[in-house]
């Protein structure tokens, strides 16, 4: 079975890697990008925001990335705790504690970032 | 279950024998997991801020652009460049590519763990790079 | 001579409810392993000091112990190698304590047997019948001959860092046994085992810290084993694994004419 989740986690990180590493850089990496694309040097203003928002395959890619994301991650964080606490009794208790907090954080991710695309708020 | 007394518990990732890298790019790997882990946590909340207005999304990124926090934006940053690549070599070294064929053992034993050192110090080194990169552009260098 | 102090770890489990340190002089000369030491310990200042040995030449495993923090046979390491005016010995870490220097390895022995480390065949009652060899070629043997080396003396167990945290996980040792019968072409057990390598604790708990291969005694290289074992059980989860014929029987040598103008045997000159 671990078999199976392993390779979902390869899968989900070479999606994260893609995804990840162009908002890492439109991010953080603007200015030496710069040089050689057309990329904005303010991406945290409202008005790229809001642009980034109103754009379909953005909006997609991200509500992808959160997803491929928090299924990375928060399989990580399990693995560590089920091999920190191997009872039968904790990893009953893990596995309900991240699928709980897995589909919070992807529930108010998702609405966000949809909700974003189609309604943006008056400014 | 009791643990036995000579059971290290997470010690044992510090100490368990005189580390080669592998041992604490191990660590790392999952040190900079869980900080991800956290700080996607916090960024989902953070920016569902925009669903409140322009006004709503200036006060959060004033709230969140101190020159503390920039660094630990860079932080962040370095964690994922760090894990990603790492990652990559995992996967090519979970999946058998770059631990080589077995071999009868000669003193002294140069294994799989030869055999992954000029990848990991490839893959290291392009982590540098790019960590570099980041930290220019924090230093608004580029 | 050079006098080296050893600091060693003292603990009776049917007496003591936590360890205590001890120091001994021990005057050293060139060449003389840990395991000299002790004996000489054990001789000259306290009868009470328990270790395991055996063959004193590295190939049993019985020695097994952390010397100056690292998982190490006592009889080749040699005390002048370790370069320090003080050598601390400790039983193996993540194993209870029986005595002293000497680690209960049963938790190791019960997670190898549990993943059938041993020839699993179809036509088992053929093979334990004997009714003849299994051909194997060089090639074949060299897919696993390295993994056969194990002498399960509990070192790598002792510098996994997984098995530092996880009771339950199976350990470097096991699977790396469990990968030489996998990968041996006499074998089909892969089935029997994968279920087990495969689950929580098993081989997907493994993260290559690579602490196994590095420690390891006689360069079995577990790290190396089961990071075959996962690329053969992701290709099976795939369906891609290659599935090949097991070693078959070889025609028996009764079978065959002797030459000819072969002398005799001698006889007996000694009655049996």
């Amino acid at each position: 079975m671990q078999s199976r989740y392993w390779f979902w986690m390869l899968l989900s990180a070479l999606v994260i890697l893609v995804l990840l590493g162009w908002h890492m850089a439109i991010m953080h990496l603007e200015g030496f990008l710069g040089h050689m694309v057309s990329i904005s040097p303010h991406p945290l203003g409202w008005g790229d925001v809001i642009a980034r928002g109103r754009n379909g395959f953005v909006a997609i890619a991200y509500v992808l990335l959160l997803g491929a994301g928090l299924f990375h991650g928060v399989f990580g964080l399990r693995t560590i705790l089920a091999e920190y606490w191997p009872r039968k009794g904790a990893e009953k208790v893990i596995n309900t504690s991240c699928w709980v907090a897995g589909i919070i954080l992807f529930a108010v991710g998702t609405y966000t970032t949809l909700t974003f695309h189609f309604i943006p708020p008056a400014p | 279950m009791k643990k036995e007394a000579t059971r290290l518990g997470v010690y044992g990732w510090l100490s368990s024998g005189k580390r080669g890298i592998e041992g604490y790019l191990f660590l790392l790997h999952r040190i900079t997991g869980i900080a991800l882990l956290a700080f996607l946590s916090l960024h989902v909340f953070v920016s569902s801020f925009r669903l409140f207005g322009e006004h709503a999304w200036a006060w959060a990124m004033a709230m969140t652009h101190s020159a503390l926090i920039e660094l630990l934006e860079y932080a962040v940053f370095v964690a994922f460049v760090f894990h990603a690549f790492n990652g990559v070599r995992l996967i090519a070294i979970e999946l058998g590519f770059v631990v080589g064929r077995p071999a009868e053992p000669v003193f002294p034993y140069k294994g799989s763990i030869a055999k992954q050192r000029p990848l990991t110090i490839t893959i290291m080194a392009l982590a540098g790079v790019f960590i570099v990169l980041g930290g220019l552009e924090l230093l608004r260098l580029t | 001579m050079l006098v080296i102090d050893f600091e060693i770890q003292r603990f009776n489990r049917e007496t003591d409810s936590e360890h205590r340190w001890e120091r001994y002089q021990v005057s050293t000369h060139a060449g003389m392993t840990v395991l000299e030491a002790l004996h000489q310990i054990q001789e000259q200042q306290d009868a009470s000091l328990s270790w395991r040995y055996s063959c004193r030449m590295g190939i049993c495993g019985s020695c097994a112990m952390i010397i100056n923090g690292r998982p190490g046979l006592a009889c080749n390491t040699q005390v002048r190698d370790l370069n320090a005016p003080i050598v601390r010995l400790q039983p193996l870490s993540n194993f209870p304590v029986v005595k002293d220097l000497v680690p209960d390895l049963t938790p190791m022995f019960e997670k190898h047997s549990s993943l059938n480390t041993y020839l699993v065949r179809q036509d088992a009652p053929r093979t334990e019948a004997l009714e003849g060899e299994l051909a194997q070629s060089p090639e074949e043997l060299m897919r696993y001959l390295q993994f056969s080396h194990c002498t399960k003396c509990g070192a790598c167990m002792a510098a996994c860092p997984t098995v530092a945290i996880d009771s339950d996980f199976l350990g470097p040792m096991p699977l790396a046994a469990a990968h030489r019968y996998n990968v041996d072409s006499r074998d089909e057990g892969f089935e029997a085992r994968k279920h087990k390598a495969s689950a929580l604790h098993g081989a997907f708990s493994c993260h290559y810290a690579a602490e196994c291969s590095s420690v390891c005694p006689k360069g079995v290289d577990p790290a190396r084993a089961i990071q075959l074992m996962k690329r053969d059980l992701i290709l099976d989860l795939l369906r891609l694994r290659r599935k090949k014929t097991p070693a078959s029987f070889t025609p028996s040598p009764s079978a065959a004419k002797p030459r000819e103008n072969i002398p005799q045997a001698p006889k007996f000159t000694v009655k049996s």
